[in-house]
């Protein structure tokens, strides 16, 4: 369910009633985790028993992990990762081990095959791992080592909590567990969660999705073959602000209502584009995911502790496992370590932290390489196929097309940059300016009305209803 | 961004409240109720048929006279050559049966509905229903125009430059090739039309649904009629041939009326798809069938060049 259908506001109205009719932290649990179940269950019944057994798999796992002896409980560890990633490489990866059309096949496996991809899985798996490890390292994170079905229910509502459930953010249990405690309908921040879930809605519906209407055809070489370069290009920096728009705009709107039940996800997004290096960009893009893929995976493998080649390695195969977490696809590995190169270089280089290797005025450049390099990263997001990168190469080779040449070109191309510049807007760097004074008070005593503009400008101004991107994922 | 409120303000609700609708009313005074251009976006296919549904649903469901079908109804005719009282639902990768039920759904009664046979083997689009017509909604979204998705602000300035920049001049001219000379160019991509094969399940499976939805516009008093506009040689052959049986058997009193080969040049792109010349012939033809007056909208300028 697409939390931009209204449908997930009338469910999620209904959960939000029922769960603050009462104080108990148990009644609160079990409603919130059966609200998010039965949520989750409206995108298919085998999805939901799929869950279930991740969920019954992490919590006996982490049960015992935290109430046997360290030696049972490494094992445990081992056994209850894998058995996690067996699932989710079943699901997510069997095309790439049996990649011929399914009815090729025969009998069960055909029909396995022809299962559609579970929606959320990598996520609920990330957050599966994520409660295993830090039990490992942490016992003290289940609240209930002395009552299974307790913990079978904390954990229910870890891994299927509506708001975050199909693409994040990616909360680590650490985080998650402490805050499940009771809940007062006073304690809610209200201006902050419906901020964030207006300001989330606007970037999805209104700039990702009125954008991708005009970058669509960069998704089939017959539809932009012969386009105006200019066109071409407008169009791949249009997906650069689409892709933010609308994984940022989900990001915000995860986490706005999950203040509405008291519960805080952690930031996905720091203003990416402003990054002065890949470093720097996988610091503010995809925050949680970069910070699971550095404590679960990166540091495990041994960081940067065992030599610079060795460094360089993990990066790679860290970026590259990243990369084909976002996708049963060769082309998300390529672009996976297309980043994991990238950060090798850096590294190689010494120029990976912002502010190094330079002036401050190196900042002016190394912002726009910066971007340049990601923008071309997610052509292999938006072409279909990796072959395609060679064709639209090629449509560069031919002499320059003037955006007048096409009727479709001088249309889109200024809307492109329109919906882009607002964008542009969400990285002016003016943090600093919210805590001053007079802004300060010129931001509260505006904000209802600013809000009530982007309520009207999204039921007027949405494109057609998308599914997110990440929700692929 | 950060809060200075921590609990629930009533009066800033009321402000947020008053600012949208404040908004609304603003875009509602300026927005025009048709632009020079309401033609389609070249969107995803999704898109286009979301937006041609809608389109029909929230501002000329009035229309006396539908033509559903699929991609192959875009020429029939030039989307910016439909006379004023004529409406059409070309969806692509779909067929009539989801134009009819988008009919059925808007509740209203066209005088005469023509449904395109070629492509009526493919089902309803579901996910394309139930976005269009999401219950209560689509009805709010009829009555405020600002809500409704071709009167996005986007699409506005879309339709607006495209207007300026490619005036259409209401004149379609006949290639300027001959049939012979014109098939023969084009005869690779009839290939895979002239194909035969047979589709007896998806023959049964379809229909009832078209059946059901015939007899329901009929009895609210609309004229249903059948047309084909492709290729002879593909209509006389299996999927085709058998379809049309069945459909003249369990709907002997809804006229078929196959594009006049036999009289007038008809060019096809791929045995399916219509030149806009002879997409404007046919059309002219069906009305002239149906005996539905119209104004025309473009001139057709005939072509010197014939078969001899």
């Amino acid at each position: 369910m697409l939390s931009t259908d209204p449908v997930f506001y009338l469910c999620g109205g209904a959960i939000f009633i029922l769960f603050y009719s009462s104080r108990s932290v148990l009644f609160q649990t079990f409603v919130l985790s059966a609200g998010s179940l039965a949520m989750y269950a409206t995108e298919g019944l085998p999805f939901l028993f799929l869950l279930l057994v991740s969920s019954g798999l992490t919590s006996a796992s982490s049960f015992l992990i935290a109430t046997t002896s360290r030696r049972t409980a490494k094992i445990i560890l081992v056994a209850g990762i894998a058995l996690n990633l067996l699932i989710l490489g079943a699901f997510k990866y069997k095309h790439l081990l049996f990649p011929a059309s399914p009815p090729l096949y025969s009998g069960m496996l055909r029909e396995f095959l022809e299962l559609a991809l579970p929606i959320g899985i990598s996520f609920y798996t990330f957050h599966a791992i994520s409660l295993l490890v830090d039990t490992w390292r942490t016992p003290d994170v289940l609240r209930h080592r002395d009552n299974f079905l307790r913990h079978c229910l904390d954990t229910a509502l870890y891994l299927s909590f509506f708001p975050q459930l199909v693409a994040g953010p990616i909360t680590k249990g650490k985080m998650f567990f402490p805050q499940m405690v009771a809940k007062r309908l006073s304690e809610i921040p209200w201006a902050d969660a419906l901020t964030n879930i207006i300001v989330g809605m606007f970037l999805k519906r209104v700039i990702a999705d009125n954008l991708n209407l005009l970058t669509v055809q960069l998704t089939d070489p017959r539809f932009y073959s012969g386009k105006p370069q200019g066109e071409l290009i407008a169009m791949i920096f249009g997906y650069s602000a689409q892709i933010f728009a609308d994984f940022a705009g989900y990001s915000l709107i995860a986490i706005g209502v999950a203040k509405l039940f008291g519960y805080r996800l952690p930031d996905n997004f720091n203003q990416p584009y402003l990054a002065q290096s890949i470093t720097d960009f996988w610091r503010r893009w995809h925050m949680s995911l970069s910070a699971w893929l550095r404590d679960y995976l990166y540091i495990p493998l041994g960081g940067n502790r065992f030599g610079p080649a060795r460094t360089y390695l993990n990066l790679l195969i860290v970026m590259g496992l990243g990369g084909l977490w976002h996708g049963a696809d060769w082309k998300f590995a390529v672009w996976g370590l297309w980043h994991g190169g990238l950060l090798a270089i850096e590294r190689l280089l010494g120029i990976g932290e912002p502010g190094r290797g330079g002036w401050a005025v190196l900042s002016l450049v190394r912002v726009p390489i910066t971007f340049l390099l990601v923008t071309f990263g997610w052509l292999l997001f938006r072409l279909e196929h990796l072959g395609d990168l060679m064709l639209l190469a090629q449509e560069f080779e031919h002499p320059w097309r003037p955006l007048s040449a096409t009727s479709s070109g001088r249309a889109s191309v200024p809307i492109i940059y329109m919906l882009a510049a607002v964008v542009v807007l969400f990285h002016l760097p003016l943090r600093g300016l919210r805590d001053y004074g007079p802004v300060k008070t010129l931001v509260s005593t505006t904000r209802p009305y600013v809000l009530g503009f982007l309520c009207a400008v999204i039921l007027m101004a949405s494109g057609s209803r998308h599914a997110f991107i990440y929700f692929q994922f | 961004m950060h809060s200075s409120i921590s609990s629930f303000s009533l009066p800033a609700c009321l402000k947020a409240v008053a600012a949208a609708a404040a908004t609304v009313a603003m875009v509602w005074v300026v927005v025009p109720n048709h632009m020079p251009s309401d033609t389609v976006l070249p969107l995803s296919v999704e898109a286009t048929n979301e937006f041609v549904v809608e389109q029909y649903a929230n501002a000329y469901r009035e229309k006396p006279v539908v033509i559903v079908g699929s991609s192959i109804t875009t020429m029939i005719p030039h989307p910016d050559c439909v006379p004023d009282n004529v409406i059409t639902l070309p969806l692509q990768g779909r067929s009539g049966l989801t134009g009819l039920e988008a009919i059925l759904r808007t509740g209203t009664h066209p005088e005469v509905v023509f449904v395109e046979v070629s492509t009526l083997l493919t089902a309803v689009d579901e996910v394309l229903i139930k976005e269009v017509f999401t219950p209560f909604y689509w009805q709010l979204r009829s009555l405020i125009r600002p809500l409704q998705y071709n009167r996005n602000w986007v699409v506005l300035l879309y339709q607006t430059k495209i207007a300026e920049s490619a005036p259409f001049n209401h004149v379609i001219e006949f290639p300027s090739k001959t049939l012979d000379q014109w098939n023969l160019e084009h005869a690779a991509q009839f290939v895979a039309g002239l194909r035969e094969a047979r589709n007896d399940e998806a023959i049964r499976i379809v229909t009832p649904d078209i059946i059901s939805r015939v007899r329901a516009l009929q009895r609210q008093g609309t004229r249903v009629i059948f047309f084909d506009p492709i290729d002879p040689r593909i209509r006389n052959q299996s999927p085709n041939k058998d379809l049309r049986a069945i459909l003249k058997t369990e709907l002997p009193d809804v006229p078929m009326v196959d594009a006049p080969d036999d009289t007038v040049s008809i060019y096809r792109h791929d045995g399916f798809h219509l030149d806009s010349s002879s997409g404007l012939q046919f059309f002219n033809y069906l009305m002239n069938y149906a005996g539905v007056p119209f104004t025309p909208k473009c001139q057709l300028i005939p072509s010197p060049k014939t078969n001899n």
